[in-house]
């Protein structure tokens, strides 16, 4: 799920019109001191995705600009887990009379967002929760209707909060809840919410984390990438968001697991396809000692462009010893599209890691017929296997193969020529299909016009050409199915070309 | 019967112009679903795989008439209108198959739903499919597939993971077991039939005998089916597969989770709370089909006899098991067998289902290497030798030796075990094993009967029955078969003044008498360790003999080598 920082919440918080304490973020410890001199005792925030910060150290008291630059300046750059300490928010420090928790989650078991409120909060609320259950109110949204101010107000008193803060409480609770809706909040809570020694209801901490299915409605919170992470996205995360985000054809999913390996070290890129079934491939490739570089799901029924540049993604990583793409094992996914993906994923970067695909499922015959097929158009080996090759099974390949195989020292990878005749059209992910007509007029099997799944060549004078306009081509009538390449490879004569691209691999 | 996907129930497909909803329309058309027409924006009026096309559900409805169930293939941000559309125009069953849908989206569909009587499967499902009946939305792929892989019976399956319901389906039918209902319920946190309204439709559906659940880590669709089987809401037998068990607890980032969940979610706590309520824990993936099987066979025990009515076909067998990825002999994995027990060991724990101990081998394979060959005179080689003269191939030629192996060649070693049983059965307090010996010798003689187990033509110390009874005393095998056989040879120079050998044939019919086999595959022994020299036979016979002659057996003149 798509996280927010503390102050990236608090910023949502405070236009919604609950109150702050005066804060600033920094970046580096230099603007410190001025900050401190303006403020006076403050609070130093590392931004870091973690619960408990307080006990990590991470939340820090400072009373005078000397100790604040000095913490400051011990936070920035800290690790913690995967995640390196970028940003400290800088707060003053405020006197607290009452600390309270408040927090909405959607709850699977009613289907509704439920709006949680207790009347004792900060650090630590999980036991305080399960201390005093009588301290704890809920209840349930109805999101066609919404939250009531009165259902605030029955939610504070059940909670046992002073009635004197009881209408004050209760216009914060519908802000917080129309706030978390209007962003498609996943959970969001504020802990502590606080009644200050000056008689002010504050939010001291905040977090939200929005619906990643959602975060096309909001560009404005600017959130980099719709993924569920622990630490910021690494380039090469960036580079597969970039293929997944406009295309809702299938899901390609990609997170790298290990990073700064080298040769040797049994690292495997990973291509799962669906949850289940990539876990059962990883949990035998983890069993044989081998370290996962990345996790990858395309699945869904992707079309071949997805599965090819998910492929390419994970050879980019240089380091890994061999490849390894499996699924259920009884994919209701046409395989041949994903068979299709990877042959020219594993041609266009001449493969050099042997690899080995458990591609059972639908249409697996063909799909093993066109991964194999491929044998000697790269240096390494390639195994495919239908659905009842174990995920053991095909981990004692791979490793076998890896064994036996040397890796070739400069590949090269073959320059296009240039097309004498070029017949182009674009298709919907900004790829460029070129039928090279002189070659494809001397083809007699015309494989392309059988190949291609939908069906938009025809034969005219001879050669394939769009049967649909090249706007409707563009559009999607092109499904990248990649048969008028790798078919035409294997089974014509090689006249059918389809340039992929992937923004910043390239 | 079966749920949810049914074969009378009328069908529309939103979104069917697209390449998804083409491309499963004709799935389910070809798999018989009743699909009457599509339904997209701004294509109405056209045809897509032979169905009409309307611009609204609405406007399917004015025409055709009621339509039962809608499958969506809808890219995700367009979900939720086309879903209230559906739910609108009073269809309700939904079958939701995009991935991504916003949850408050997902929310809103299921309050519309709830207020109309619907009911709505997904998102980010792959479907349902009731075998041989009908498939709703993109489970199997193609219509062939399907068939590939799914038979109709009486096994409720419902998955969160979609590649998992098929694979599911895919091993038991591997395992002879067919389905009733396939559901994935969609791999979303929250959908609109978790596991528990699953469980509530197989309870009500009488094709469906067991239910084979597929949980995962988080949400608290698990629990909820245990809720249920606590209230008495869902009685039938339910094995359970809980996914996730290795996946790391991700960094906690709202403690409102916490709270409201206290503890559930796990895959401890899954597993814990559903075997408190009787549930069958499958601990492996690949046990599954095995503990869906055995409930099954209990099923149709209980029934008196009777057959389950969906799974008439079905028989039981106790020799192998074969699984996806797990093969057992006798309840022993292969792969374990492999490299740890002998050739030998192996045979015996095929014909018998035990695993014989490790300090027994050496007798085993003795038993075996024991008898792997007799030269040229015995009938078995004989014939093979001569079928194999006569052109036959190494199959007929071996066969034709096997089938030499009867009651006068071979079968001495089951008369001798039949001998010492019945000896065995005479001795009591009153009567020691030398009187019966006796008895039995003097019986034979007077009855011109050849006793078995004892002399031989040719050896008057056979060089292989000392081995064996030596092995069958050092490993602590000889008992009271070896010792009848000894009893046999004193009585026998007791009775005539004569002594005669314990040939090979009483050697072994005493050990594997010792060894608790039955008479009847005494014969099984000598044919298995025969076969090798038999082979040898035969190969010999074709490279050196011409095709067609008469072969003298005691003409023989060996001239190979000797080892020592």
């Amino acid at each position: 799920m798509a996280k927010l920082h503390e102050y990236q919440s608090k910023a949502l918080l405070s236009q919604a019109g609950i109150k702050l304490p005066k804060s600033f973020l920094v970046t580096a410890s230099e603007p410190v001191r001025e900050i401190v001199e303006e403020l006076g005792a403050v609070v130093i925030k590392a931004q870091a995705w973690t619960t408990s910060r307080a006990k990590q150290g991470l939340v820090q008291f400072a009373n005078t600009p000397d100790d604040a630059e000095a913490i400051a300046r011990e936070l920035l750059g800290r690790k913690v887990g995967n995640f390196v300490v970028e940003e400290l928010l800088i707060e003053e420090q405020i006197g607290i009379q009452q600390e309270m928790y408040l927090g909405m989650i959607l709850d699977d078991r009613v289907r509704a967002p439920v709006m949680i409120l207790s009347s004792v909060g900060g650090s630590g609320i999980e036991e305080i929760a399960h201390e005093h259950p009588d301290r704890i109110a809920r209840h349930v949204v109805d999101i066609q209707t919404g939250l009531q101010d009165f259902q605030a107000r029955n939610l504070a008193l059940q909670a046992g909060i002073d009635r004197k803060w009881l209408n004050k409480i209760a216009s914060i609770i519908v802000k917080f809840y129309e706030l978390a809706r209007h962003y498609d909040a996943r959970s969001a809570e504020i802990n502590p919410l606080v009644i200050t020694t000056s008689g002010d209801l504050m939010a001291l901490d905040a977090r939200l984390t929005v619906d990643d299915y959602a975060v096309f409605r909001h560009s404005e919170l600017d959130i980099e990438m719709a993924r569920e992470f622990d630490r910021p996205p690494t380039e090469l995360e960036k580079i597969a968001w970039d293929v997944e985000k406009g295309d809702y054809r299938g899901t390609f999913y990609f997170i790298q697991m290990e990073q700064d390996f080298k040769k040797g070290e049994g690292v495997i890129g990973f291509h799962g396809a669906g949850g289940g079934g990539s876990m059962m491939n990883m949990d035998a490739l983890i069993n044989a000692d081998f370290k996962i570089a990345n996790f990858v799901d395309t699945s869904g029924n992707p079309p071949a462009s997805k599965v090819y540049r998910a492929a390419r993604i994970i050879l980019s990583q240089e380091g890994i010893d061999g490849y390894y793409a499996g699924g259920s094992g009884v994919a209701s996914q046409e395989q041949i599209y994903s068979a299709r993906g990877l042959v020219k994923a594993f041609m266009d970067t001449q493969l050099n890691v042997p690899a080995v695909i458990r591609i059972g499922g639908n249409g697996e015959d063909q799909a093993i017929d066109i991964l194999e097929q491929a044998n000697g158009e790269f240096p390494a080996p390639v195994k495919a296997y239908g659905r009842d090759a174990s995920p053991e099974f095909c981990t004692d390949v791979l490793q076998d193969l890896i064994q036996n195989y040397v890796p070739v020292q400069d590949i090269s990878v073959e320059e296009a020529h240039e097309a004498r005749e070029p017949y182009r059209f674009e298709t919907v992910t900004g790829g460029t299909v070129t039928l090279e007509h002189a070659i494809c007029r001397d083809c007699e099997s015309k494989i392309c016009i059988t190949a291609c799944a939908p069906q938009i060549l025809s034969l005219e004078n001879d050669v394939p050409v769009l049967n649909i306009s090249q706007d409707a081509a563009k559009k999607g009538g092109c499904t990248e199915c990649l048969g008028c390449e790798v078919t035409c490879y294997f089974h014509g004569r090689g006249g059918g070309k389809v340039h992929l691209p992937i923004e910043g691999l390239d | 019967m079966a749920i949810i996907a049914k074969p009378n129930e009328r069908v529309i497909v939103q979104g069917i112009t697209g390449r998804e909803g083409l491309l499963r329309t004709r799935l389910m058309l070809d798999y018989g679903t009743q699909v009457v027409a599509g339904v997209t924006p701004g294509k109405g009026g056209q045809e897509a795989e032979g169905l009409p096309v309307f611009d609204t559900v609405q406007e399917t409805v004015n025409t055709l008439g009621q339509i039962d169930t809608s499958v969506l293939f809808i890219p995700a941000p367009l979900v939720r209108n086309a879903a209230l559309e559906a739910i609108d125009a009073g269809v309700k069953n939904l079958v939701i198959v995009p991935d991504r849908v916003p949850v408050y989206d997902v929310l809103e569909i299921d309050i519309a739903a709830r207020q109309n009587g619907a009911t709505f499967i997904g998102p980010n499902t792959l479907g349902v499919l009731s075998p041989e009946k009908a498939v709703l939305g993109m489970m199997g792929g193609r219509a062939e597939a399907i068939r590939e892989w799914a038979f109709a019976g009486s096994v409720g399956i419902s998955s969160r993971s979609g590649g998992i319901s098929t694979s599911m389906a895919y091993y038991l039918a591997h395992a002879g077991i067919g389905a009733s209902t396939v559901v994935h319920v969609g791999g979303d946190s929250i959908v609109g039939t978790p596991h528990a309204q699953v469980m509530k439709q197989f309870e009500r559906d009488p094709q469906t005998k067991v239910v084979v659940m597929f949980g995962e880590i988080g949400t608290s669709q698990e629990e909820e089916v245990a809720d249920l089987i606590e209230q008495g809401l869902f009685t039938k037998p339910l094995v359970a597969y809980i996914g996730g068990k290795a996946a790391k607890e991700g960094t906690r980032f709202s403690h409102a989770g916490a709270i409201i969940e206290g503890g559930r979610g796990t895959h401890a706590g899954k597993v814990a709370r559903l075997r408190e309520v009787g549930a069958t824990i499958a601990e492996a993936f690949s046990d599954i089909p095995i503990l869906t099987g055995q409930i099954l066979a209990g099923l149709s025990a209980k029934a008196e006899g009777k057959p389950i009515e969906v799974d008439k076909n079905t028989w039981y067998t106790a020799v192998t098991d074969i699984q996806p990825n797990a093969i057992r002999l006798r309840g022993h994995k292969i792969d374990n067998l492999m490299g740890e027990i002998t050739f030998s060991q192996g045979i015996f724990l095929a014909l018998t289902g035990r695993l014989p101990e490790a300090h027994i081998k050496p007798l085993l394979d003795a038993i075996f290497v024991s008898s792997i060959d007799h030269g040229t005179t015995p009938p078995s080689t004989l014939a093979a030798r001569t079928a194999t003269s006569t052109g036959a191939p190494l199959n007929a030629a071996l066969a034709t030796g096997l089938l030499s192996i009867n009651e006068f060649h071979g079968g001495a070693i089951e008369n001798c075990m039949q001998i010492i049983a019945d000896i065995q059965q005479q001795v009591t307090t009153e009567q020691t094993l030398a009187d019966v010996a006796q008895d039995l010798v003097r019986d034979y003689r007077e009855r011109k009967q050849k006793l078995s187990g004892l002399g031989h033509r040719l050896h008057t110390a056979d060089p292989r029955t000392k081995r064996l009874l030596d092995l069958a005393k050092d490993s602590g095998v000889a008992g009271n078969g070896v010792a009848s056989i000894l009893a046999l040879k004193q009585a026998f120079t007791d009775v005539t003044g004569k002594t005669l050998p314990i040939n090979v044939d009483g050697a072994l019919g005493a050990i594997l008498y010792d060894l608790d086999i039955p008479a009847h595959l005494g014969n099984a022994f000598f044919m298995i360790a025969r076969t090798p020299g038999l082979i040898a036979q035969i190969t010999e016979e074709r490279e050196r003999e011409k095709p067609m002659r008469v072969i003298y057996p005691r003409s023989s003149v060996y001239d190979g080598a000797n080892a020592d």
